[in-house]
């Protein structure tokens, strides 16, 4: 794991970046700034695109998930969120249990009133 | 409305916390399918196992048990096959889930997909295991009522006859 300065997306570039598990400060203030949250039911999605590959991507913050009964949970709104690029894209050197590019950032989620 | 907003510098372990969360939503549909086959069939096991190898057996003739007796028996199978039917096919829906057709339009979320269909296996095998239980516990209270129930009162004798209290010794009138 390392950081790394941005990277500037370029939707065209032919060779996709291989996985890298890296992180930045500005991958946050980018995905804040970019993706779109919604809440269904009591699940929040935040869709948008890789702050460091560009490739789209969903990310699920479950109010609930099937796990064992002894695991811990932290509900959605308290602290922060960490997020890992999930899209689809192929991107070399990718273990086979991961997903995504490798990216990951952290957001604050808030439920504000209109 | 949700806010969104740059968080804290992110670390390894949050790295491994999100791919732990991303891990379990992957997978989630795949362990409740599993876990819903695996109660399905020992369930089913179980209770064919009780039933065929008749480890609960009650009276062969529940005649002998008195009207009342025998109308909480019937009851009693009764909600027990409703109950069996209930968790059969709450667990054959948590394991194979429902066949729904549904326009594109009303989808909560592509993403949300496999997770929601896994959160309502879930409910339904947790439902499944419950109603395979309380029908358990209705077979054998049915059982037991056959075999602690009261008996059927004594018939009235005819006229003339006199009958003996003792078991099942009657004494009628004499015919030369």
């Amino acid at each position: 794991m390392s950081s790394e300065e941005p990277n500037s997306v370029d939707p065209a570039r032919r060779d996709p970046i291989p996985y890298e598990e890296v992180t930045n400060s500005s991958y946050g203030e980018r995905a804040a700034a970019d993706f779109v949250a919604e809440r269904i039911g009591g699940d929040v999605v935040l869709s948008g695109n890789c702050p460091r590959c560009g490739g789209p991507m969903s990310a699920i913050l479950p109010a609930a998930i099937v796990r064992r009964p002894s695991s811990p949970s932290r509900p959605i709104g308290e602290g922060y969120e960490v997020i890992g690029c999930t899209c689809g894209d192929l991107h070399p050197e990718r273990p086979e249990d991961r997903v995504g590019c490798g990216a990951y950032w952290t957001v604050v989620v808030t439920e504000v009133d209109r | 409305m949700i806010r969104l907003a740059a968080g804290p510098p992110a670390t390894a372990s949050d790295l491994r916390r999100a791919q732990y969360r991303e891990r379990l939503l992957r997978t989630e549909l795949d362990r409740v399918r599993g876990a819903a086959l695996a109660w399905r069939n020992g369930l089913a096991g179980l209770l064919a196992a009780l039933l065929g190898f008749s480890l609960v057996k009650g009276r062969s003739d529940i005649g002998q048990l008195s009207p009342a007796a025998s109308a909480v028996v019937g009851v009693l199978l009764l909600l027990a096959l409703v109950a069996g039917a209930g968790a059969a096919l709450a667990l054959l829906r948590a394991a194979h889930g429902r066949p729904q057709i549904i326009s594109l339009g009303t989808s909560a979320h592509p993403a949300l997909d496999e997770h929601l269909e896994a959160l309502d296996s879930a409910t339904a095998l947790r439902r499944g295991i419950m109603l395979a239980m309380l029908c358990g516990v209705l077979l054998a209270s049915a059982v037991g009522t056959t075999w602690y129930g009261p008996a059927r009162a004594a018939a009235q004798a005819p006229p003339g006859s006199a009958v003996g209290i003792g078991r099942g010794v009657e004494v009628g009138p004499w015919a030369p």
